[in-house]
């Protein structure tokens, strides 16, 4: 390769195409940084005066540091490849799609939340969560939520104040 | 301020209700493995917020104390820390409660952590007053640095990656900018949305990106089959508690060096409870006549790592109250409960606000001693709730991370903030970013921009000699480039530590086999 980086390739019925599949995920968490640290130097550049300065400085190390990262991800992917390793990237579909799902959920109660009062939103939440996680006891279930709801009007209706109803 | 004053103030009922909930609540959260005093100081802030300041700050003192001692109760008896800081713990208790003196384990931790936060405390007391005195000739260009200095614990906040860290903390410092310009009034990043004008709310992006982040890494556990913080069934809690008399006295000398020693590394910018308690085993050992009984259920090596890391807690206060300098992540939570209340850090607190924070000190000194009792009571307790899946604790965490957002300013904004922190720290531990530089970053960003620009307009366009006409300032330069290089050295200690015990404990088995 004599020092200069090739993208990682594989062989398939005799045509070399990019293995997109084998990138660190650095790379693409990089050119997700970059995409964002443009965009907001964009914005910085309406930002008047002396006020601008520093957020512009900030953009500046963060894209400083970012193409250190870039270049760090290349440098793995090309090793592993180098080794016919496959890339281990901790970030994969199979793995953040039920935290991503639980975030929907969360969203939802939020949601609930805002448009009815805490206590329906979070009988509903919990009781929903407990069930996608799949327990099974109904009375367990049950037992949490009345817990949870009787704790909170305690500590934060009663005691605190806090408009939740 | 009078003595008595102030002990009225510390016994008042809403403070000793606020720190024995504080200690319970903490005791247990630092039992449950993967929820730690970070955690723990986050999802509290917002109790606090409706409370007096004394009460409020107390309780967060004695979370932060009281979770650093509880993860050492599955330390010993499940070989799971609940804290980092209790890993070294789990070397000699798990081989104590092996042996079936679980219990004596816990009682020799419960001890050694009282004595240890107590002399932190009185570190506390007595160191912190006349370093805040020293604050009163910074100006802009000092707490600039301090804040500069403040960030370089990012290198021990780092995890694997330095440049991930740092990356992290520039992040924060970018976070802090969002909202008006405190200089000019010029709104920046605001995208229109008047919410965004006084900033982003710091609490519930602590709570998003500690807590809720939590539960979506609980979650792939759950569903990788895993639904349990740990699988061990445990060793029975039976038998003597307390050491005895003979045993404290051969304790004792081992657990008031560590003491020292924690006080002394949590002083120090990034050192955190984890690397006191490695400092401190090491050093229990290496002094030790019986060295080969460590790793082997010795009671001095317990003593020594609980001791340490309960010192670093009063530590870690001493730069955070006089200078602003967060001295951990949990720190850095904790300036925030500090702000929430309309507390700054520096000499206004020992002078204008020295009832409050008098009184905190004194109510953190008070918790020491509490956790011993309350530490007995519910150690049992806490054990078995380790055993409460995780199917329970995520919907649970989710409740409370939403009720604790909420709470603050009753305003359904700060829910968002803390549900999009909460996806961003979820990636970001995901990539290895991990969320305390940010957070950190997020706290000093708004110090070092604003001060940096005051001491722009008093050096009169000559910053250089501005910069050498100011001692301090020149000291804090000196002290941010050792800052900076400290990490490093703290680490390859810390692995020397580590690779010396394997060492020691690979020639023990062989010499046994």
């Amino acid at each position: 390769m004599g020092g200069t980086y090739v993208l990682p390739n594989i062989y398939i019925e005799g045509r070399i195409k990019l293995n997109t599949k084998n990138i660190h995920q650095d790379v693409f968490i990089s050119i997700v940084i970059f995409l964002s640290l443009g965009f907001l130097f964009m914005v910085s550049l309406n930002i008047k005066g002396d006020s601008g300065l520093f957020p512009r400085l900030v953009i500046g190390g963060l894209a400083l540091l970012n193409t250190v990262l870039l270049f760090r991800g290349l440098m793995k992917t090309k090793e592993a490849n180098a080794n016919n390793r496959e890339v281990e990237n901790t970030i994969n579909l199979e793995t953040i799609k039920w935290p991503l799902i639980v975030l929907a959920v969360s969203v939802v109660y939020v949601a609930i939340f805002n448009f009815t009062n805490f206590f329906v939103a979070s009988t509903v939440f919990l009781i929903g969560l407990m069930k996608l996680y799949k327990m099974k006891s109904w009375k367990t279930i049950i037992l949490v939520t009345l817990a949870f709801n009787i704790f909170i009007y305690l500590g934060f209706v009663l005691a605190l104040n806090v408009p939740l109803i | 301020m009078q003595a008595l004053e102030i002990l009225g103030m510390v016994l008042s009922l809403d403070v000793i209700v606020a720190l024995l909930i504080g200690l319970t609540v903490s005791i247990i959260m630092g039992a449950l493995p993967g929820l730690s005093a970070t955690m723990a100081v986050a999802l509290l802030i917002p109790v606090t917020f409706g409370m007096n300041p004394i009460a409020g700050l107390v309780m967060l003192t004695a979370v932060y104390t009281g979770a650093v001692y509880g993860g050492s109760i599955t330390a010993i008896l499940l070989h799971t820390p609940g804290t980092p800081a209790s890993a070294a713990t789990a070397i000699d208790g798990y081989a104590m409660a092996q042996k079936g003196e679980g219990f004596k384990a816990i009682g020799v931790a419960t001890v050694s952590s009282v004595i240890g936060g107590t002399i932190s405390a009185l570190a506390l007391i007595f160191l912190a007053p006349p370093l805040a005195q020293v604050s009163l000739k910074f100006g802009p260009l000092e707490y600039f640095f301090m804040a500069v200095f403040g960030l370089t614990i990012i290198g021990s906040l780092a995890g694997d990656s330095m440049i991930k860290g740092l990356m992290g903390g520039l992040l924060g410092l970018f976070i802090g900018i969002i909202g008006l310009d405190q200089m000019s009034g010029i709104p920046r990043f605001t995208f229109g949305i008047l919410a965004l004008e006084s900033g982003i709310s710091m609490v519930p992006a602590m709570i998003g990106m500690f807590s809720l982040s939590q539960v979506m890494i609980m979650t792939e556990d759950i569903f990788k089959g895993k639904s349990m913080l740990t699988d061990d069934t445990g060793t029975l809690l039976k038998g003597r508690f307390l050491p005895t008399m003979k045993e404290m006295k051969i304790l004792l000398p081992t657990i008031i060096k560590s003491s020292i020693i924690g006080v002394f590394v949590g002083i120090l910018p990034g050192a955190g409870g984890d690397i006191g308690s490695w400092v401190g085993y090491n050093e229990a050992k290496r002094s030790s006549k019986n060295p080969e009984k460590f790793g082997h259920g010795a009671m001095e090596g317990i003593a020594a790592a609980e001791s340490a890391n309960n010192a670093v807690t009063g530590g870690a206060l001493i730069p955070l109250l006089t200078l602003g300098i967060p001295g951990s992540a949990v720190a850095a939570i904790l300036l925030g409960g500090l702000m929430i209340q309309g507390l700054s850090p520096g000499y206004e607190l020992f002078s204008k606000y020295a009832d409050i924070t008098y009184s905190v000190m004194y109510g953190f000194l008070l918790a020491n001693v509490f956790m011993g009792f309350i530490g007995y009571v519910i150690s049992k307790q806490a054990v078995k709730l380790s055993k409460v899946p995780m199917t329970i604790l995520g919907p649970v965490i989710l409740g409370l991370s939403v009720v604790g957002s909420y709470a603050i300013q009753n305003s359904m904004f700060d829910v968002y903030v803390m549900v999009f922190f909460g996806f961003l720290g979820y990636f970001m531990r995901k990539a290895g970013f991990g969320t305390a530089p940010t957070i950190l970053g997020v706290i000093l960003g708004t110090m070092i921009e604003s001060n940096y620009r005051r001491a722009l307009v008093l050096s009169k366009g000559s910053m250089i000699g501005y910069f050498f006409s100011r001692p301090i300032a020149v000291l804090l330069f000196g002290l941010v480039i050792v800052s900076m290089f400290a990490p490093v050295v703290m680490k390859k200690l810390q692995s020397k530590m580590k690779a010396d015990f394997d060492e020691l404990v690979s020639d023990e088995d062989r010499d046994m086999e």
